[in-house]
């Protein structure tokens, strides 16, 4: 039985990416996902060795062929984009608006507008010491759907059945969009890592919605514990309402962003006993996660 | 003149930066958080919302099936299976529908209407600025995605709107606090600004996400510069390869603010950064100078 | 192998699966499933229609699948689990579904299905 952990942490810059790579150095071998498409982290962390690039085209583009084009205008009055302009130069179209529809196609009598399958990034299947490792990059400006994140976990699936891995740890990405519900849906344990600060306590709110709506089981890593009392608090409180565990509380500690700044892990780091602390974390972690079942893949 | 503070990582401190400028920035301005999937704006402005309103889209709804004749020409126009026709008649997913309005135009019979599906919401208000100087208005527009809500690029585009016609009615200044990333949500917030303002960290996640950022960005051709937060760790290393990027590709550093315990509990609290310390504030009014600058000399 | 049960199962039946053909493996995943092995009850031919959705759509792939299940003209899909948007478009279709993929094989599945066209959900 493969068993899926995500971790999150709905705002950003709360040290989910630091603890993912905790987390593998710890799973000893695992298949390990980097979900975070739009700013993908993790590899500074793991340093894969990319054994296959792959293109990821998602949806469509529209591609005018300007010769075939006889400025009627109609095209522009279809789109609700805003992609299509009247230019100097006749029809212009700004290929970052295009939200690949085909309704200008569709409606071009000459037939100068045609759809083509849009290139939105690359995909890589590597390997780290910790594992295999899938991960990708987006190309900028363009939809992060889920579609590619969606697309990294079946073939972390897919790997991870084929060679017998029991585990699979993803990196989600931030906020609580689409990219975060293609990351959550079916995976068998989400971890949510936040900070008591306003921002983060406000955002822990709406990740824990957005786990609770998807039904998945979380448990709670509160970083830089001990900024704030108040906000603490907070978490704490939201943690004992919803029965989520507190995994871990790790204080507010200077030498990790000094580890952060040499590419080095929590785990590197014994000041404030926060290697420790991630340590505990993880193998409190480990029988909630295997208790759950990872349902279909989307 | 509009700003867009962005980053290509979360965590930088965008939002602290956005705000301190808000407050800061003199005469009419007004403070948009565009961030609609984790808004955190208010938690730094503390704004009184003075109105609301649902941000819908427009989706179709089968409001005459009887006068379908299953020809399927709604659900061939539709890319994104958001409506198909089975059992001989049209199915609506509306949580799939881009709005495009295909379907709509399509169908010679009358079977489809244009319905709404609601996204969010899109507040405004008022706020205090920093009441030293010269106050001028500062005025509060934000977005909230509803959680579970797939699609954010609509809602953006909407609080754009409202903030061209806001800038329309009253003149003055905007600043952005836009979606971390540089995928479609963060393209379209930036896409109007007259300048942008990155802000990043000096750590291999720092210095990577702005390297993703600026390459994304710097297409548009627009003014940008860089604030450094958390700066001068580890005697400089981490901020040597920062600067040394920012030296390449001709992007001036803004300002510099270095990693202080202080700083964080601040932030913890909600204060924006011109709130930590008067070093800070001080700080910051230097940095709107230097902002205002950037932006009119491209104007 | 004909059956003809009281519930009136005439129609064909599909099982979402790896592969063509009745030894292939039953894949759980009907959205994303590789295809369907389609069964006709009443000449027991065996057919295979690909998923084309499954690699190319991000979203809707499920409402994909149930699209074709349409134009196939199946009266049963045996799967292992359905998100809700493809078990809206199966049921505008007219098409059961039933959620279980007991069986090595898709014959396995398709057996174990005749023998109980009603399975009660497992607790």
């Amino acid at each position: 039985m493969v068993h899926e952990i995500t971790i999150i942490s709905g705002k950003g810059g709360t040290g989910k990416t630091s603890v993912t790579a905790a987390f593998a150095r710890l799973a000893g071998t695992s298949v390990i996902c980097d979900l975070d498409v739009d700013a993908s982290d993790l590899p500074l962390l793991l340093s894969p060795q990319i054994d296959e690039t792959m293109e990821f085209r998602a949806g469509k583009v529209a591609v005018l062929d300007k010769e075939a084009c006889p400025e009627c205008g109609v095209c522009l009055r279809y789109c609700r984009f805003g992609a299509i302009m009247d230019g100097e130069d006749g029809i212009i179209l700004d290929t970052t608006r295009c939200e690949g529809c085909g309704v200008c196609a569709y409606f071009c009598r000459p037939g100068a507008i045609s759809m083509a399958d849009r290139l939105s990034g690359h995909w890589f299947r590597s390997r780290t010491q910790a594992g295999p490792m899938l991960h990708a990059a987006l190309l900028p400006g363009e939809e992060n759907s889920g579609k590619l994140i969606a697309l990294l976990r079946r073939e972390a699936a897919a790997l991870a059945e084929r060679d017998g891995f029991k585990l699979i740890l993803s990196d989600g990405p931030p906020g609580i969009g689409c990219p975060v519900i293609s990351s959550i849906s079916g995976t068998g344990y989400v971890v949510i890592v936040t900070e008591p600060t306003a921002s983060g306590v406000h955002d822990l709110k709406q990740a824990a919605d957005l786990c609770d709506h998807f039904r998945r089981p979380v448990g709670i890593i509160l970083n830089k514990a001990d900024l704030d009392r108040d906000h603490a608090a907070k978490v704490e409180a939201l943690c004992r309402e919803r029965g989520y565990p507190v995994l871990a509380s790790i204080p507010f500690e200077p030498a990790v962003m000094q580890a952060l700044v040499r590419g080095r892990t929590l785990l590197d780091v014994s000041e404030a006993g926060v290697a420790a602390a991630i340590t505990d974390a993880w193998n409190t972690l480990l029988p909630y996660a295997e208790r759950a079942r990872r349902t279909d893949v989307p | 003149m509009i700003v867009a503070v962005a980053s290509g990582k979360g965590g930088t401190g965008k939002t602290t930066v956005a705000a301190a400028l808000a407050r800061i920035w003199g005469g009419d301005r007004i403070a948009v958080d565009m961030d609609v999937e984790t808004p955190n704006l208010h938690l730094f402005l503390s704004p009184s919302i003075a109105g609301e309103q649902d941000s819908t889209l427009e989706v179709p709804v089968v409001a005459h099936p009887d006068r379908c004749n299953g020809c399927g020409k709604c659900s061939e126009i539709c890319a994104f299976k958001a409506i198909v026709t089975l059992g001989g008649r049209p199915v609506v997913f509306p949580d799939m529908c881009h709005a495009c309005g295909g379907c709509l135009e399509v169908c010679g019979r009358g079977v489809l209407q244009p319905g709404k599906r609601v996204l969010g919401s899109v507040r405004w208000g008022t706020a205090t600025g920093d009441t030293e100087r010269d106050p001028g208005s500062l005025s509060f527009l934000m977005g909230q995605l509803n959680v579970g809500e797939a699609m954010s690029p609509p809602l953006i585009r909407e609080i754009g709107n409202c903030l061209a016609s806001m800038l329309e009615q009253t003149g003055g200044d905007a600043i952005i606090d836009a979606p971390p990333g540089t995928s479609c949500p963060a393209m379209s917030a930036v896409r109007d600004a007259d300048v942008l303002v990155l802000v990043s960290e000096p750590t291999p996640f720092g210095l990577h996400d702005l390297q993703l950022a600026w390459r994304a960005f710097a297409s548009a051709g627009k003014p940008a510069g860089v604030v450094i937060n958390r700066a001068g760790w580890e005697g400089g290393a981490g901020d040597a390869a920062m600067y040394g990027f920012c030296r390449d590709e001709g992007l001036p550093v803004l300002a510099e603010f270095p990693f202080e315990r202080m700083v964080a509990e601040a932030y913890a609290k909600g204060l924006s950064l011109d709130r930590a310390s008067s070093r800070h504030r001080h700080a910051v009014a230097k940095l709107v100078s230097r902002v205002s600058a950037l932006g009119s000399a491209a104007q | 192998m004909t059956n003809r049960n009281p519930t009136g199962q005439h129609k064909k039946v599909a099982v979402s699966a790896f592969g063509p053909g009745l030894e292939a493996r039953p894949d759980i995943r009907f959205g994303r499933a590789a295809g369907f092995v389609i069964v006709d009850p009443t000449d027991d031919t065996v057919a295979f229609v690909a998923n084309a959705g499954a690699e190319s759509l991000g979203q809707g792939a499920g409402i994909a699948a149930a699209e074709a299940m349409a134009r196939a003209d199946v009266g049963v899909v045996l799967t292992g689990s359905v998100g809700p948007k493809a078990a809206a478009a199966l049921a505008a279709a007219g098409i059961k579904v039933v959620e279980t993929c007991e069986g090595r094989t898709v014959g396995d599945v398709v057996r174990g299905y005749r023998a109980d066209p009603n399975p009660q959900a497992a607790p």
